[in-house]
């Protein structure tokens, strides 16, 4: 069995999610994907807007949708700090597929005064949003 | 002396006011209880990310040419401009809690040597401060007593692109500290330029790994580090001014109830007075009349 340690996620509102069975986080940084294990060296990463996904020691999954932020692991503890996380099961895959569909139009008319950064942005959390819900939706 | 008609109507209209002011008392009471729960939910991400702040500024490898190498929002600069973000409620009622948290801002303003200019939050902040003849460069009504984060990263992406532009040096925030119902302590922090967060002494730290790097994760903290500051700053100022119109309504509660009573002895006195002369009036048309038969 893989050793434990202790994870949460933690939003500006509230604390999100707390566990001290995590055996292992799979998530994607600015420079790409990385999992950490417990014991891992301490470790600061700047987090991209993607799913993140944690398993237990039971074996089981849990997968969030992350808005960026920042991951801290010292101390056999992992912290994630996100401004907005939301668990895969609570998301409204039908709002987010219709906020990618949005923001896909909106990146193809390529329309004068378009906010390319924003709309990016959008899609890239309707992205991730759908992914988190989808893996979630499997188990 | 009032007749008793004008005092019964006086009674009525101040029994109709303590009953405004008792139920926005118990509204007040139960938002200000929210409030202090939701400024202490905010408070694990503020201390963490105040602790990934202090550590990425403490690396070994940025340390000595931090300076050099900061973030903009960390460069100091020469101070001509001066911005204060003052931080008030959009309603009254809520005794002096505004009062109080401009006046402090005014006391502030006028020790800065360079040329202050205003960031209102609440609409009593924005009249006080035009009124006034001072230059408010933003304002930000509606949320004062419901913040959330999402207000926050507004003032922030505000505070940051006036600061990016060279029209503000330095930005202090004015807010009002809860300390309990009957206490909140008017308050002035600097947050712009960001000072980092010293980190406390003798805590050897293991170094950390940083991904991809400390500039990149800088760069995405500072203004993330500006938002919770804010943040923290519009919560607090949101339990103060709920528990200020608390303080505020229950002793206006207590005055309706107390010239209440007041007009009451009146009303009686008045209609006392009204029937003994009534009586007499009839006694002495009586007499009158039987003076008259004789």
């Amino acid at each position: 069995m893989a050793t434990p340690f202790t994870f949460e996620i933690v939003t500006p509102d509230k604390m999100l999610f707390a566990t001290e069975e995590a055996a292992y986080v799979g998530f994607k940084a600015l420079s790409g994907n990385l999992g950490l294990e417990a014991k891992h060296l301490p470790i600061i990463a700047t987090m991209d807007i993607a799913p993140l996904k944690v398993r237990f020691t039971d074996g089981s999954e849990k997968c969030f949708a992350v808005c960026g932020g920042f991951l801290e692991m010292k101390d056999n503890k992992c912290t994630v700090l996100a401004t907005k996380a939301e668990p895969g099961e609570a998301i409204d895959r039908a709002r987010a597929q219709a906020s990618k569909e949005r923001a896909e139009h909106r990146l193809a008319a390529k329309q004068e005064g378009l906010d390319v950064q924003r709309a990016s942005l959008s899609l890239k959390r309707a992205l991730a949003r759908l992914k988190a819900s989808e893996y979630s939706g499997k188990n | 002396m009032a007749t008793a008609r004008e005092i019964k109507s006086r009674m009525k209209s101040v029994s109709s006011i303590g009953k405004i002011t008792k139920a926005m008392k118990m509204v007040a009471a139960a938002r200000m209880r929210r409030a202090q729960e939701r400024a202490a939910a905010s408070r694990p991400y503020a201390l963490k990310i105040k602790e990934v702040l202090s550590s990425v500024v403490s690396d070994p490898s940025l340390l000595g040419d931090l300076q050099a190498k900061a973030h903009p929002l960390l460069q100091k600069r020469e101070v001509k401009k001066v911005g204060f973000l003052v931080i008030s409620s959009d309603k009254g009622l809520a005794g002096a809690y505004s009062s109080n948290v401009l006046k402090r801002a005014v006391t502030e303003i006028s020790a800065t040597e360079g040329e202050a200019v205003i960031i209102a939050s609440g609409r009593t902040a924005r009249d006080f401060f035009q009124r006034r003849g001072y230059k408010v460069i933003s304002e930000h009504l509606g949320f004062s007593d419901k913040p959330s984060y999402e207000d926050a990263q507004e003032l922030a992406k505000v505070a940051v692109a006036r600061f990016a532009a060279e029209e503000i040096d330095q930005l202090y925030v004015v807010y009002t500290i809860f300390k309990t119902a009957l206490s909140q302590i008017p308050t002035c922090e600097q947050i712009l330029p960001v000072e980092p967060p010293a980190r406390e002494e003798g805590k050897a730290e293991a170094a950390f790994i940083f991904e991809p790097s400390e500039d990149e994760a800088l760069k995405v903290l500072a203004p993330r580090y500006l938002e919770t500051v804010i943040y923290a700053a519009l919560v607090q100022a949101a339990a103060s001014e709920l528990g200020a119109r608390m303080t505020a309504m229950t002793s206006a509660t207590d005055n309706a109830g107390k010239l209440g009573q007041k007009l009451l002895v009146g009303y009686n006195k008045a209609r006392q007075a009204g029937i003994t002369r009534e009586l007499t009036e009839i006694c002495g048309g009586v007499e009158a009349l039987k003076q008259a038969q004789n």
